[in-house]
């Protein structure tokens, strides 16, 4: 058991190592660099402030000082934001989009489970095929264009919501709905075939045949059971959810993680950039990792692969 | 602004036919012969809808296709500042407000930011001859000649200045815009501000 | 004679095939059917769309900027005094050709990974699975920017930028369906009979996997469509004047509350093209499916 898990985490620092070298590599690649501007500086001006952050250096040089800070819990410095360190910008956009996803996410558990469930209890009366349409439909539209629909409608049409910022609770009912469109959709489909495929398990026909109440047959068998499945996708939803919308959080304006991310790519940031994507994938892959391990512990053929 | 003359860069006005005039002069009088032109941009703001504009000013009026690259703004930077275009979208906000700050840095011959390599020795001397000179009129005399130099010329084709609207309070009072303002109208003069009880 | 005389004997039993049964199963989803009439109708309309509307997608009227949807204006105009509906029915073609045209990239990378990664198992196979696993990770737009800037801005260069970071699903897929293939006992009769690699993977792989690949190319031009727009609004999308549904939307963005009609006929459209093309690959997959045989 303890060789798995140590393989898990040894995949995961060289899927860190490689999808950070790749992204350092190319962002150097990309035309342009943080001191790029229309006004364009002395070239006095750029060497010296090469000099200072250390850009001067070889490529492999400033990637190995790089991993050295890591080690150290350093994430580097940002070139946008010259006051504050990559660690500090992130801790502070985090608890936006933590906030944003985690509200998502309980949205979306709820109904989704909630519908879910419905439908499949009631399978082939009219709740199972509304709860089927709306859920194909939700998953097919993507959150921004959610977004964008009911910022027209809710915002623009009936004024209940501001278009977007952040630091009241009205603003984040929008985004958080946006968000949590398509995993509940994607939840409520999963709820409803493991929970058909539950009641047409024997222990649940064992337990009807007993005499038990309806209620107490649901709620002791058939809810525990069929929520399997739908916990063990819980945690890459979540992760995901969590590590911000970049789309969403711009077309509400919302300062958080996926926003920093574009902003700090489109204007070379290359800190930031190093900063939030090894964040991303660290959180992405460790939720991956996570549920990985689990599955290993309830199931364990797949320890042997 | 001292050294703004309203006169200068007059003589250009809407005119379809002398264009076309000018086109046959210099061997276009078929516009299908025109080399591919492409106009950069930088793809935030306002820009998108300026470009576009101007694509369909050209499609409409002269026939001509040009084609747009619209490039995120650090590339955009990159290729304006390595002279990596054709023909570009560029603006200019003075760091004081003077013809010293507008002129020889855009058009002086070499200067950091002549981005078209325009080089004519008149206005040089004019601009060297200005940038010396003591006595604010003769001064301001040079740079509009200099100025009316460079219209001639047409390195460039100055398309709009922007404006800026602010609407304040009637307890805020102080508030004094100058041309220099940053990102906040009265900016620089923040400390003349005082806000009323209300 | 004798075969006159079995004739009577023998229960006719109706021709199956897999792709007749799926057709029957396809034509009974109602939702499937909604959603392949609707995708046919827009590319329909996308196509012969100089026939519909008489406006072009780029002539621009400055004398009749923003104005609201009319009987002149169908869908109103917008900034640039161009016509909505136009740019609608035009930008249609982008979205389409986008969806389509991404997806030869993305078979075109995805098949041979995932059948060599399938076939070749070991470490072939584990390698290119973490490759798999680090192209999930990885930060999609600095990619995209890149090729933007080193291949030019043109529309194929678009769709090569958007299929490079797509094929990561088919190639699982088509991994998954070898190695299913490969430990099947004709695989084996084959290779005793001499056949090799590229063989296997032409009788054997195609053939059997053809379903689930069309299934996962159905949802993947959905997903196609919907990145095309993201990027046109975030912009480092499709170059104007080519008019994309996405580029729409951020256009219209700015004024969005006195003229929310500019945002809500693109976002409209794109939501409607999206659930129609889920229907069709639901649909799809459930007709396919060998073992739900009526």
């Amino acid at each position: 058991m303890t060789r798995f898990v140590i393989r898990r985490v040894l995949w995961l620092i060289l899927v860190l190592l490689v999808v950070s070298f790749v992204t350092f590599a190319l962002m150097h690649l990309v035309p342009g660099g943080p001191w790029s501007r229309d006004k364009q500086l002395a070239p006095a001006v750029v060497a010296a402030l090469n000099a200072k952050y250390g850009l001067d250096k070889p490529f492999l040089v400033q990637y190995g000082n790089f991993l050295v800070g890591i080690l150290h819990g350093d994430l580097g410095i940002s070139y946008s934001y010259q006051d504050r360190s990559v660690t500090q910008i992130l801790m502070q956009g985090f608890p936006k989009s933590a906030i944003l996803g985690g509200t998502a996410f309980i949205l979306a558990m709820i109904v989704g489970i909630a519908f879910g469930m419905a439908a499949a209890l009631r399978q082939n009366t009219w709740i199972d095929y509304v709860c089927v349409m709306f859920s194909t439909i939700f998953a097919s539209v993507p959150g921004f264009v959610l977004g964008i629909l009911l910022i027209i409608v809710f915002s623009v049409g009936l004024h209940w919501f501001p278009t977007g910022g952040w630091g009241s609770p009205s603003q984040v009912i929008m985004p958080a709905v946006a968000l949590a469109a398509l995993p509940a959709a994607f939840i409520a489909r999963i709820t409803r075939a493991s929970t058909l495929e539950t009641m047409r398990q024997d222990y649940v026909r064992t337990a009807r045949s007993k005499g038990l109440l309806e209620r107490v047959v649901l709620i002791r068998h058939i809810l525990r059971n069929a929520l399997i499945p739908v916990v063990t996708v819980a945690g890459p939803e979540f992760a995901a959810l969590v590590t911000g919308s970049v789309i969403v959080e711009t077309i509400f304006s919302i300062p958080g993680v996926g926003r920093l991310f574009v902003e700090a790519v489109f204007a070379r940031d290359y800190g930031l950039i190093m900063g939030t994507v090894l964040f991303y994938a660290f959180i992405i892959s460790f939720a991956n990792m996570v549920v990985d391990i689990l599955y290993g512990v309830i199931d364990p053929r797949i320890r042997y692969d | 602004m001292p050294g703004y003359n309203a006169n200068i860069g007059t003589q250009y006005v809407f005119n379809v036919t002398k264009a076309k005039q000018l086109l046959a002069q210099a061997g276009y009088s078929d516009v299908s012969k025109l080399p591919q032109i492409t106009f950069s941009y930088s793809n935030t703001g306002s820009n998108p809808t300026v470009a576009q504009f101007l694509q369909g000013q050209m499609q409409q009026n002269l026939g001509i296709n040009i084609v747009l690259d619209p490039e995120d703004s650090k590339t955009f930077s990159n290729n304006v500042n390595t002279g990596n275009f054709m023909w570009a979208f560029f603006g200019w906000g003075a760091d004081y407000p003077d013809p010293d700050d507008w002129l020889p840095a855009l058009f002086g011959t070499g200067a950091g930011n002549n981005h078209t390599g325009y080089s004519n020795p008149a206005f040089d001397a004019l601009s060297t001859k200005a940038l010396a000179e003591l006595d604010n009129t003769k001064r301001l005399a040079d740079w509009d000649q200099a100025q009316q130099v460079v219209m001639n010329d047409a390195p460039i084709i100055g398309i709009f200045y922007r404006e800026g609207f602010v609407l304040v309070k009637p307890y805020v009072k102080g508030i004094t815009t100058t041309g220099m303002d940053g990102a906040l109208p009265g900016d620089t003069f923040y400390n003349l501000v005082t806000i009323a009880s209300h | 004679m004798a075969i006159s005389e079995n004739a009577a004997n023998v229960s006719v039993r109706p021709h199956h095939t897999l792709w007749g049964d799926a057709w029957v199963r396809l034509r009974r989803n109602k939702l499937a059917m909604a959603g392949g009439i609707f995708i046919i109708l827009l590319s329909l309309a996308a196509i012969f769309a100089p026939l519909i509307t008489p406006y072009s997608f780029s002539h621009q009227d400055l004398t009749a900027i923003l104005q609201n949807p009319s009987a002149k204006h169908w869908l109103g105009t917008d900034g640039l005094g161009r016509d909505v509906f136009a740019r609608l029915l035009y930008g249609a073609r982008t979205s389409l050709a986008v969806g389509i045209f991404t997806q030869i990239i993305v078979l075109g990378i995805g098949l041979p990974i995932g059948a060599i990664a399938g076939y070749a198992g070991g470490t072939v196979d584990n390698v290119l699975m973490r490759f798999v696993d680090f192209m999930y990770g990885f930060p999609d737009i600095l990619l995209i920017i890149l090729i933007k800037a080193i291949l030019g801005g043109g529309i194929y260069q678009l769709f090569f930028a958007i299929g490079l970071v797509a094929w990561v699903d088919i190639a699982r897929l088509v991994r998954g369906q070898m190695m299913s293939v490969k430990s099947r006992d004709f695989v084996a009769a084959a290779r005793a009979m001499g056949g090799m690699g590229p063989y296997i993977t032409e009788r054997h792989l195609l053939p059997n996997s053809l379903g689930p690949i069309i299934v996962s190319v159905t949802f993947n031009v959905p997903r196609a469509i919907f990145t095309e727009a993201a990027l046109s609004f975030i912009g480092i999308g499709v170059r104007p004047p080519t008019p994309s549904w996405g580029s729409m939307i951020s256009d219209g963005y700015a004024v969005i509350f006195s003229s929310w009609y500019q945002v809500f006929f693109p976002a409209l459209a794109i939501a409607l093209l999206m659930i129609a093309f889920t229907f069709l690959g639901d649909g799809l997959r459930d007709a396919l499916d060998p073992k739900m045989r009526h």
